[in-house]
């Protein structure tokens, strides 16, 4: 393990500082509350001379991710970071980002989408991306901020995945926040993270690395229709299938480098639990600190953070939950229309075929921003336990939080 | 185009074509195409004239389907 040094960070901060660590080649962003510090900060380390990138301000964020798309076709490390209706602008290019398999790796500092207009946190944004083909990394504080910032290209620029990764960080909550972070020296980073591997493809000259270079012509993207595309999407589903893999691979040697693991999923007190919320980002903290109150008056609670959503963990997740009786479901997001929230309806999809399951019921919370302290937690608890006591759940969605 | 087309295992990586659009052809994009058994075929011409696209002829009198029609 290499010596790391403390630093006050809040979230914004510690992925700017992460990557200027990284130096990438390009960085192509335009600013947006809650994410503007990471854009302001890395571009003081641009106009300070402290990395070689190449900043691009650009006019919107469709052409932020169009940028990076071009730099990482061309071979380079291209990083970006947006939220909410930046995020949304960005849509038909996050597509394309994954379909031409470029690993760029982007910051989204989570906000609710307009409207009306709210600048605070919930996953309206990112969950409305979860199917653009982009890896979804959730953070619970800074320091994992920091460090999925580093391993994020590593999993990307994998051989296997060869896929853009989104690191997913709660707006204000976590971007505003100022936290002790322990970060690498440059040295270390610049280490573990390496050149950008090149994937060798049969292009329509022969072989060539993948990426755009005249002496050795390639054709990204062209017209691909009903003989073809079909075939490019698989290719997708198997780079997702692949990433499930790589990624706790990735993860080891982060731990043998910084001391610190992630893995896909964080679970806390599940040995026993007979009653478990799961859940993504910082809201998990507030979580386990509630798990260690129930415990104290012999309550078997448990939790388990989801730390990946794309791709989804789904035969960890079965293993993990399969002896609990009532899993509750902490989802930021609303599907409108939707039988529940974007988690719990895969949640449920993965039981739907297991012999041991779990009743499960979910807790749409925390949209726009809402508070949701440890008493609220407290509350969605106390529902699991009534479930438990009844053995069904009547009511399968629930609102936390909301005034009625 | 007569050869069967790559299946996705094969195909390269990134939507990368597997070959140049100069050697594809607008005709290349079925994925399925006729082929007549001219031991069955009673020459009644009804395919000619089904065809929406007009691309199957008779010059030889017998049915023939021009793939890059
Ligand atoms: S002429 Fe065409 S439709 Fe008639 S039998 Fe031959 S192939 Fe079939």
């Amino acid at each position: 393990m290499s010596s790391q040094r403390l630093l006050g960070l809040n979230g914004d901060e510690a992925a700017a500082y992460a990557i200027k660590q990284v130096n990438p080649d390009v960085v192509a962003a335009y600013p947006i509350t809650p994410q503007t510090i990471i854009v302001e900060r890395f571009s003081e380390y641009v106009a300070d001379g402290l990395v070689d990138t190449e900043f691009v301000a650009v006019e919107s964020e469709h052409s932020a991710m169009s940028c990076c798309i071009g730099a990482a076709a061309a071979g380079a490390r291209a990083f970006t970071a947006t939220a909410a209706n930046g995020l949304a602008l960005m849509w038909e290019m996050l597509y394309i980002a994954a379909s031409l398999r470029l690993p760029i790796v982007m910051a989204v500092a989570n906000r609710a989408l307009s409207a009306p207009i709210n600048i605070h946190n919930d996953h309206s944004d990112s969950m409305g991306a979860r199917d653009s083909g982009w890896i979804q990394i959730y953070c619970e504080n800074s320091q994992e901020v920091y460090d999925a910032c580093i391993e994020a290209w590593r999993i990307g620029e994998h051989l296997d995945v060869q896929l853009p990764v989104m690191v997913c960080l709660d707006g204000f909550t976590l971007s505003h926040t100022m936290e002790n972070v322990l970060t690498l020296s440059d040295e270390a980073v610049r280490d573990f993270i390496g050149e950008r591997p090149y994937i060798k493809v049969q292009g329509h000259l022969g072989e060539a690395e993948f990426r755009l270079d005249p002496e050795k012509p390639l054709t990204m993207g062209p017209l691909d229709l009903y003989d073809f595309y079909f075939e490019h999407k698989m290719h997708q589903v198997e780079a997702m299938r692949r990433a499930l893999k790589a990624i706790p691979e990735i993860d080891e040697e982060y731990r043998e480098v910084s001391g610190r693991s992630y893995r896909l999923l964080h679970p806390y007190m599940m040995e026993d639990a007979e009653v478990a919320l799961i859940g993504l980002g910082s809201t998990m903290g507030t979580v386990r600190h509630v798990v260690d109150r129930l415990r104290k008056r012999g309550v078997k609670a448990g939790m388990v953070k989801m730390r990946v959503f794309r791709p989804f963990p789904t035969e960890e997740l079965q293993e993990l939950l399969k002896d609990v009786e009532v899993v509750g479901v902490l989802d930021k997001a609303m599907s409108f229309g939707a039988p529940g929230g974007p988690l719990y309806e895969e949640l449920r999809a993965v039981f739907y075929d297991a012999d041991e399951r779990p009743l499960i019921v979910d807790y749409v919370y925390g949209l726009g921003g809402r508070d949701t302290p440890p008493n609220l937690i407290e509350e969605a608890y106390e529902g699991l336990l009534e479930v438990k006591r009844r053995g069904e759940a009547v009511e399968k969605v629930r609102f936390l939080g909301v005034r009625w | 185009m007569k050869e069967a087309k790559p299946g996705w295992r094969e195909l390269p990586f990134g939507a990368v074509p597997y070959k140049s659009s100069l050697e594809y052809h607008t005709g290349d994009w079925g994925v399925e195409r006729p082929e007549f058994d001219l031991e069955k075929c009673t020459r009644c011409t009804l395919c000619h004239f089904y065809c929406p696209e007009g691309a199957i002829g008779f010059e030889a009198g017998h049915p023939e389907v021009d793939l890059r029609y």
